[in-house]
């Protein structure tokens, strides 16, 4: 290898290391970066730096924090456009439609609130466990399996609604009798409930105001309040997920 | 079988070109044996990104090298399966043999049309 290209290689990539290893553990970064500079030896400069950034791209994608930014945009999407379509305008505000039955006083409130309150929640969940755990992870299965089912909830229709929190309740039942989806179910659930109470600290303990003996937050706070309760979510996800379903380190014993 | 213990295409050619590796598998060897075998070149990321998910599963470990002046001074990380990534080897392959049986698809393909 000439010496200039050399050079050139071997003093930027201690940077380039450093932000290889935000998204990997230090050791396998340095292998990484000795790996493109070995492979590098017999091409040009441009190739690797085309592969170091495909390298970091494809490594970053499924970190925690890739996947709370993309959960949180699609969390804005949802609320702001899937949601709104699915109501199709039918209530002003979600909260009166969906948590104290203004819209349907009829309707089974035990039902329909279940698959309503995962629904909301769900909204962020869902894009997180994909892009963190991909799609051939049970929790991820799990989680799409109560999206789909609880998201009709916003149809508003009575017989969506019941159906729906009916199908809820039975998947939640299914998942606490079927041994290899018990852990899956306690990930969600130890993540929901934290998300759940950080949002309620919000509406009730700061300033808000009340609309129909609603208690409700100015949209500014809408935004703030979502980031932290998803983020708390995330990290309780993470968190769960290494201690009840992550596998434990292989030990010299596993080997062949 | 278990479904997150199921293998995928490009995880099969990683674990059987690290099997045919031997002790010498480490990610360049690992993309030259792809590349001379299959034919494809897949990208340094997409091996890494496999190999750490092959790793959550179980399926292979790693054991560190010495470091060489030519990878400015790093050393290099050897991929070892394990045996529960033998076991899901076996398992998906004895599956893509039951599937073949009575095909006859590799024979046409290497002896040509007429033979099939």
């Amino acid at each position: 290898m000439p010496e200039s290209i050399s050079s050139a290689r071997t003093s930027s990539p201690a940077i380039a290391e450093w932000l290889l290893a935000r998204f990997t553990d230090p050791t396998h970064a340095a292998a990484i970066m000795g790996d493109l500079l070995e492979l590098s030896s017999t091409r040009s400069r441009l190739w690797f730096w085309a592969a170091y950034a495909r390298t970091l791209t494809t490594l970053g994608w499924r970190t925690g924090g890739s996947a709370f930014i993309l959960a949180f945009v699609c969390v804005r999407f949802m609320y702001g456009t899937v949601i709104q379509w699915l109501m199709n305008h039918r209530v002003p505000t979600l909260m009166q439609a969906g948590l104290f039955g203004v819209y349907n006083p009829h309707v089974r409130i035990v039902t329909w609130n279940i698959s309503m309150v995962m629904a909301q929640f769900l909204c962020f969940a869902t894009p997180f466990v994909v892009v963190r755990f991909g799609l051939r992870n049970r929790l991820t299965q799990l989680t799409c399996a109560l999206f789909v089912i609880s998201m009709p909830v916003y149809t508003l229709r009575p017989w969506v609604m019941d159906l729906s929190g009916v199908l809820t309740i039975l998947l939640i039942v299914a998942a606490l009798v079927a041994t290899p989806l018990r852990k899956p179910l306690a990930v969600l659930a130890g993540t929901c409930l934290p998300a759940i109470a950080v949002k309620a600290t919000y509406l009730f303990l700061l300033p808000s105001y009340r609309y129909r003996h609603i208690p409700r937050m100015p949209a500014s706070w809408v935004v703030v309040s979502d980031a932290t309760s998803f983020a708390v979510a995330a990290i309780v996800c993470l968190y769960l997920y290494r201690r009840l379903l992550q596998r434990p380190p292989v030990t010299d014993r596993n080997l062949a | 079988m278990n479904p997150e213990r199921s293998l995928g295409e490009f995880e099969q050619i990683v674990l059987l070109a690290v099997l045919r590796l031997g002790d010498a598998a480490y990610g360049v060897t690992i993309l030259d044996e792809i590349a001379a075998r299959t034919g494809r070149n897949p990208a340094p990321g997409a091996l890494y990104t496999t190999l750490h998910r092959m790793e959550d599963k179980g399926l292979v470990t790693f054991r560190d090298g010495s470091p060489t002046p030519e990878r400015g001074g790093r050393a290099k990380r050897f991929v070892v399966v394990t045996r529960e990534g033998r076991t899901a080897l076996a398992s998906a392959q004895s599956a893509y043999r039951s599937l073949l049986q009575g095909l006859d698809l590799l024979d046409a393909q290497l002896f040509g049309d007429a033979y099939a």
